[in-house]
């Protein structure tokens, strides 16, 4: 791909990213009091938001590779790889999200005294919910840029993180709410 | 991979995947296949057990970057009373730490791409191809931060914020030298990460992206911290 199409390409994406991160940041500044109110939450939801952008992340550029080594079709029909990298990210982001429920009640434990083991169910039902939604969206999404003729590898980083924060927040607000 | 017959696909996944076996070297001759093309083929080809390989290759290091971040939050809610005094930090801080994760998932996925496909030859600090990679990201960086500061001071200014041209130099200087010093450290992480990794013929994707993202998380949210004790 031409250089001047990257940069082009990277600085949109990013300008983009950005104001959803700002706008993301507007938003934490109205819901942390929301937020506050579930023990062990904040140590929670930078690990959660992290290990669903990285494994978002790592789909999408697993999902480019095999694209540009036209081992996969930009198509949504039952292919090995494609169905092979769908169910390895969902296992990934559950055993994770438990994990990282556990230890944010073990550091709320030691450090804070909580007693409560809400945060371990929390982490479990967004974690399952956030795979519902994101998942799909970023497979779909990288193939029409794929087919689109751009990168999906300078599009995809960007997009994930700014759709995959706001998806996590709304999951967690949900998984909350829920439990 | 289309060139491959089947029987040499087949006999390709069968090889163990850390043995240079000589088929590899006759497969990248005799039918001009880049070996790192051939690499991708042994990873996830038709024979091999993809979501094994994909949980046991990213499981561990998914864990440990996510508790990293972890680790971070907790070091943000020891400033939180003074963070909530200053509007625009808090407002910027989601933006700071998506791009700088961003650039470390650009520049791996990108450098992966042009191993697999054979671009990168011979020591890669000499390789245009980096070259060329590190001054449009620096570049699109800086830019970002710039854009950062702005919004966010507009932002916090709408909200009620007093505004002053003092707070806005130092919320512009921060965000410079904190995007420039970590998309530096991610770059130089993802690229000679992505080289070691792809040496031990693992897919560099699975292992350098939710690295460069934990620390681009862990950086700005210490580096933040910092500012705000020491300027604030």
């Amino acid at each position: 791909m031409n250089p001047h199409d990257d940069f082009k390409e990277i600085f949109l994406a990013q300008i983009i990213s950005i104001t959803g991160g700002l706008i993301g940041g507007l938003i934490l500044a109205f819901v942390t009091d929301k937020i506050e109110l579930v023990p062990a939450l904040f140590i929670l939801v930078p690990g959660f938001l992290e290990m669903k952008n990285s494994n978002s992340g790592s789909l999408s550029a697993r999902l480019s590779s095999g694209l540009f080594l036209d081992a996969l079709k930009p198509k949504l029909k039952n292919q090995r790889l494609l169905r092979s990298n769908i169910i390895a990210s969902f296992i990934l982001v559950i055993i994770v999200s438990i994990l990282l429920g556990i230890i944010s009640y073990g550091i709320g434990y030691l450090i804070f005294g909580i007693t409560s083991t809400k945060i371990i169910i929390i982490a479990f039902i967004a974690g399952i919910l956030s795979n519902l939604i994101e998942i799909p969206l970023n497979v779909f999404f990288t193939f029409w840029i794929f087919r689109k003729g751009h990168d999906p590898n300078n599009i995809m980083g960007p997009y994930i993180t700014t759709i995959g924060d706001i998806i996590s927040f709304v999951c967690l607000y949900i998984a909350i709410v829920i439990v | 991979m289309k060139r491959l017959a089947k029987e040499l696909k087949r006999r390709i996944v069968k090889i163990p995947r850390r043995l240079h076996h000589p088929l590899i070297h006759h497969i990248h001759k005799k039918h001009r296949i880049s070996r790192k093309t051939i690499l991708y083929m042994k990873e996830y080809g038709p024979h091999s057990h993809v979501v094994s390989v994909i949980i046991k290759e990213s499981l561990a290091i998914l864990i440990l970057t996510s508790l990293v971040s972890s680790m971070g939050g907790i070091s943000l809610q020891e400033i939180q009373s003074k963070l909530l005094s200053i509007l625009p930090l808090i407002i910027l801080i989601p933006a700071l730490n998506d791009v700088i994760g961003d650039f470390g998932t650009i520049a791996t996925s990108k450098f992966t791409t042009a191993l697999f496909l054979g671009e990168i030859r011979g020591k890669w600090w000499k390789s245009r191809f980096v070259h060329k990679l590190f001054l449009m990201i620096i570049t699109i960086a800086i830019f970002c931060a710039i854009y950062i500061s702005l919004l966010s001071v507009v932002l916090a200014y709408f909200k009620g914020f007093a505004l002053n041209f003092s707070i806005f130099l130092k919320i512009l200087i921060t965000t410079l030298l904190a995007t420039s010093v970590l998309v530096g450290i991610i770059f130089l992480i993802s690229i000679a990460g992505s080289v070691i990794i792809f040496k031990r013929k693992e897919d560099p994707d699975n292992y350098l992206i939710p690295i460069t993202t934990a620390i681009a998380d862990l950086g700005s949210m210490v580096i933040l911290s910092l500012f705000v004790l020491l300027i604030f």
